[in-house]
């Protein structure tokens, strides 16, 4: 434990982050913003080039030393959709629950700091779920404060990400400075989440954690899905990877049909008519709310009440949120889904209730939120660019490519957090660009993902005849 | 070239040149029948292989007409018509294999307005390199065309079913591989040989083809085919091609060069484009169609097939409907321990057989950008009882080979990041020492050395992450291992070709290397050929599976592979010479690649 404090101060101390306020990013010049960045990329990228193998190795294969220039940032980012995931290349597997100490050994080399290895040999030598894995993981590394993330897996390949105190700490005053600035939200509201709390999925453990902060009891927080989803639940309901043998045949067979139908038939129509009934508590007794779920959880939710011929008259200052995208095939489009919800769920003066969007990944310790005129705003102290298809930051303010980040002052310690994404964006005063006559029209300064133009790529287009096995 | 057919170049003020191309082709006198300033037309302009407006950038316009149903009745007749004029015999492959050599002797011309049209829109529209497209239109010879007419003469029995068999007047072996149980119980059966496989032929009157994907002469491919039929046919076929709207240009050039030099060999030929989802005109054109090919991707497979299916029953002719599906496909290469050996000198060349084999196999993947089913994906190499690090030697030959050919055919206009994900990806499992990244981080390439153990997750992963110019070597202890291991993971319909590299000078086939080439044909494998030669399919040969004689006959279910050499060292040699040349004809110094 003293190891460990000492460490957290060294890290602290060589890169003097804890100095710096988040909030005070709001209020800086670009040029001392951009000043202050640059020096904590390059800190943290010593910092972590000395003590993360996984790191060093990607960047001085790409001929990166320990000390940068500027022209070599774009050499820094490792991919989202393969950092966290390059345990099942590594492992053969998807399943690291077959071969813990392998799994170790990836984590070990994925951090920061040190990991007493000593402590690897109190893993079993299989365990029955991922789930179980990860909790023993937090369990037996309990004086270090992990907790262990995962993203929404859709492909049934889930990211597995480490935060430990610091960093979850750093994730949750990013996420409720952001609820602040951008969603105007105060400890008055009543939190209504149309997700289970008993989840990995990053972006609910964080959006749970954040609100928490901002000063909500817990009794004005609300779960709708009262059933837990840990990783292998989400990767059998996804239908896309399957156990080998007759425990894979069973899940195929059985358990996804099962889960999906329970999903649909049991599932979510309770959690849909557990959140209205939130809804209507909150409207008879006048109480501001914030309603949290994904597009096709809120669409049935719009869908029940013009069933119903109801609509909803909530508290000024209500709010409906988002994040996510679509998961799935859906016969509805954003905007029909946007059009149902304000049909039927206005504030007092009949406005309707805005909807945001919030624009996250589990491997960002950050979110973008949608601002009312659609537009996704990143939180200063993330230096946010975009990369062209040959991956070379594109020098424009306004700029059409991969999304990248460096978040040196909220990524915490235990990783750089700095990565290219998959999504493809149409960015505004990105990086150290700053265009006033750019600006949001709503009025907040700084880098912005325009509305409507987040794409996923899939970084291999079909071209020839070569066939995908 | 008619005047017609000249690319009409439109100036925007002071943008660069646009070109706008046709993107269809129609004989002569239909064209001036049927078409007129007034007929409706569809267009799509390219800039480096992407959408782009024509009036934005530099890109390639390429433009066909849109038919009604008039239209098409006419074209129907108009092309019933023309079938009279069109030679049969032997004289049609003879008349046009001396075409083909004159359109060829076009092509390797500098300042031919054939080759320049085709130089200056190709590259832009398809998004491949100048001298990548350069370098296949000066490829014709690779295309060993005088086969076709042995191989509509062979004789195939059901002992093709049980070993390989010699083809006759033409290098090669062939043999069957039954897809059902009746078919394997055939195959068992005393006197195979008294057996003919195919049944009664029947050439088609009406073909209908459907080509997919960028790379250019798909639509070309399937025309010969189609048209080689006239050899054993009283009548030559109408045929009609869908073609991809991706890469229209390269055939209609090539039928518009032979038609300037004989006319009635391609008087009953169609490729235009026109909508999948044109439900009545696909069923109107299936209906006529004795035999319809397609190279296409599963899923339009799949509708196609659907299709076929569903007009089979309504169809005029009582002859069934006849179709050949040319799916997505993985091509792999073999390179025997003997071509490893860095001392051993190439027959009548004053250089190692490895400098040779690297370069070859280095071609095989570069051809394409490996973004066709015949481009090599995992070089597998058979290290048994050689001393050293064989593998880690052939990598490093590869990649000296790889990095010259990034220079004298650059990879296309496709994004670095998915070259740049791939390197960190293996990168990333070398900490286990199975893994080793050959190349560096700014090649326009990757090579990775992979040991690590086959599991069907990482060699499909590995499989799929082989395109755009990424090779993994895969080191094998004997041959063998490559069938048993590796292509038994693959799904049978998603096999393709293998190029090998093996034997001895003046030794042919040797025993040893026909059971692994059984084994890959028993595993799904179609077409085995020398290395340097995968990218360039031999129509003589099996395709997919079918060969020449599958377009005038039926036989049992399964899949045919042949064989495409007897003397593999002295191909590979041959092949070699043949690049040379090219390369010094066309001014690029292959000959000298890191010699």
């Amino acid at each position: 434990m003293q190891n460990l404090a000492k460490l957290s101060t060294d890290f602290n101390d060589t890169l003097l982050l804890e100095e710096i306020e988040l909030e005070r990013f709001w209020e800086m010049t670009p040029e001392s913003r951009e000043y202050l960045i640059w020096e904590a990329i390059q800190k943290t990228h010593r910092w972590h080039f000395a003590c993360n193998p996984a790191y060093r190795r990607t960047v001085m294969a790409r001929q990166v030393g320990e000390t940068i220039h500027k022209e070599e940032l774009s050499r820094l980012l490792r991919p989202t959709a393969q950092t966290f995931k390059s345990y099942i290349d590594l492992l053969g597997t998807p399943f690291p629950h077959d071969e813990p100490q392998a799994f170790l050994n990836w984590i070990a080399d994925q951090l920061s700091i040190e990991l007493p290895r000593e402590r690897f040999t109190r893993f079993h030598k299989r365990y029955a779920s991922l789930e179980k894995l990860l909790g023993e993981f937090e369990r037996i590394f309990a004086d270090f404060s992990f907790e262990i993330l995962t993203s929404s897996g859709t492909s049934g390949r889930a990211t597995i990400m480490v935060r430990d105190e610091q960093g979850i700490e750093k994730t949750v005053q990013s996420f409720y400075l952001a609820f602040q600035r951008y969603f105007g939200m105060r400890a008055e509201h009543r939190a209504v989440f149309i997700m289970p709390q008993k989840t990995r999925i990053a972006m609910a453990r964080m959006a749970d954690f954040s609100i928490r902060r901002i000063g909500l009891p817990k009794e004005r927080v609300h779960f709708t899905i009262p059933f837990p989803a840990h990783p292998d639940q989400v990767r059998v309901r996804t239908g896309r990877t399957y156990r080998s043998g007759i425990q894979g045949w069973l899940e195929k067979r059985l358990l996804h049909p099962f889960m999906n139908f329970a999903n649909e038939r049991l599932v979510m129509p309770q959690a849909v008519e557990r959140a209205l009934a939130f809804l209507k508590q909150a409207e008879a007794q006048g109480e501001k709310i914030l309603l949290f779920g994904g597009w096709i959880q809120l669409h049935s939710l719009a869908l029940r009440l013009k069933e119903e011929g109801r609509t909803l008259r909530l508290a000024e200052g209500s709010l409906l949120g988002t994040g996510g995208g679509f998961k799935e095939q859906y016969p509805h489009s954003a905007a029909e889904i946007r059009q149902d919800l304000s049909d039927v769920i206005h504030d007092t003066k009949d406005t309707p209730v805005p909807l945001r969007d919030v624009y996250g990944m589990a491997e960002a310790n950050w979110a973008a939120m949608q601002c009312a005129y659609g537009n996704y705003h990143i939180p200063p102290w993330v230096y946010a660019v975009t990369l062209d298809e040959d991956d070379r930051i594109i020098p424009t303010a306004d700029s059409t490519g991969l999304l990248a980040f460096f978040d040196p002052f909220g990524g915490g310690r235990l990783f750089p957090a700095f990565f290219k994404t998959t999504d493809r964006v149409r960015l505004i005063n990105g990086g150290n660009q700053a265009q006033t006559d750019l600006n949001c029209p709503c009025g907040e300064e700084g880098a912005y993902i325009l509305n409507d133009s987040i794409r996923r790529v899939d970084l291999l287009e079909e071209a020839g005849c070569a066939a995908q096995i | 070239m008619p005047e017609d057919a000249e690319p009409a170049r439109k100036d925007h003020g002071t943008r660069t040149l646009n070109i706008t191309v046709e993107g269809f082709w129609l004989p002569q006198n239909i064209r001036t029948q049927l078409l007129t300033a007034e007929t409706p037309h569809e267009s799509l302009c390219l800039h480096q292989g992407r959408p782009c407006l024509p009036e934005e950038s530099q890109g390639v316009e390429a433009w066909w007409p849109q038919l009604n149903q008039e239209q098409w009745g006419q074209l129907l007749a108009l092309l019933e018509e023309n079938r009279r004029a069109v030679p049969t015999g032997r004289h049609y492959w003879e008349q046009l294999e001396g075409a083909l050599q004159v359109v060829s002797q076009r092509l390797e011309s500098r300042h031919e307005p054939l080759l320049e049209l085709a130089l200056e829109s190709i590259p832009v529209y398809t998004g491949y390199s100048r001298a990548m497209i350069a370098l296949n239109l000066n490829a014709l010879s690779f295309f060993a065309l005088e086969s076709m007419r042995a191989a509509m003469r062979q004789t195939i029995s059901w002992q093709e079913a049980k070993s390989w068999q010699r083809l006759q007047d033409m290098p090669g072996r062939l043999c069957f591989t039954p897809a059902t149980i009746s078919g394997f119980l055939r195959a068992k059966l005393p006197f195979g040989r008294y057996r003919a496989l195919f049944g009664k032929p029947h050439p088609p009157e009406h073909v209908l083809g459907f080509a997919a994907g960028n790379v250019p002469g798909t639509a070309l491919l399937i025309t010969f085919l189609a048209m080689a039929t006239s050899q054993v046919s009283g009548k030559a076929p109408m045929v009609i091609i869908r073609n991809s709207r991706q890469e229209p240009i390269f055939s209609s050039l090539v039928l518009h060069a032979i038609e300037e030099v004989a006319p009635e060999l391609v008087a009953s030929v169609a490729v235009l484009i026109w909508d999948y989802a044109d439900k009545e005109l696909q069923r109107k054109l299936m209906r006529r169609a004795d035999l319809v090919l397609a190279a296409a991707s599963d899923e339009t497979i799949a509708q196609l097939r659907a299709q076929t299916q569903d007009v089979s029953l309504l169809r005029k002719s009582k002859a069934p409907l006849v179709f050949h599906p040319h799916g997505h496909k993985v091509s792999f290469s073999v390179i025997g321990k003997e071509m490893v050996d860095t001392s051993r000198a190439a027959p009548n060349a004053p250089v190692p057989m490895l400098e040779i084999v690297a370069l070859l196999a280095a071609l095989d993947s570069v051809l394409w950008d490996q973004h066709g089913c015949l481009s090599s994906r995992l070089h597998f190499i058979e290290v048994g009882g050689l001393p050293g690090d064989p593998a880690r030697a052939y990598a490093d030959k590869l990649t000296q080979h790889m990095r010259t050919l990034a220079t004298l055919l650059p990879r296309g206009a496709w994004p670095r990041q998915h070259l740049h994900d791939r390197f960190d990806r293996y990168k990333s499992l070398e900490t286990r020492g199975e893994v080793q990244v050959i190349s560096r981080y700014e090649d326009d390439f990757l090579i990775v050395i992979d040991h690590r153990m086959p599991n069907p997750y990482t060699f499909f992963s590995s499989v799929n992450d082989c395109q755009g110019r990424v090779i993994l070597v895969r080191p094998v202890e004997s041959l063998l291992e490559v069938p048993r291991c590796f292509l038994t993971l693959v799904p049978k319909h998603n096999l393709q070709s293998i190029s090998v590299a093996v034997g001895a000078s003046q030794q042919g086939l040797s025993k040893d290397f026909l059971r692994f080439a059984m084994r890959c044909s028993r595993c799904g494998v179609t077409a085995i050929r020398t290395l340097g030669r995968g990218a360039f399919p031999q129509l003589a040969y099996s395709w997919d599976g079918f060969i020449p004689l599958d377009l005038i006959a039926s036989r049992a279910t399964g899949h045919f592979t042949t064989i495409e050499f007897d003397q593999p060292v002295e191909e590979l040699i041959q092949t070699f010479q043949m690049f040379k040349a090219m390369g010094e004809k066309m001014g690029l110094p292959l000959h000298h690649a890191d010699f």
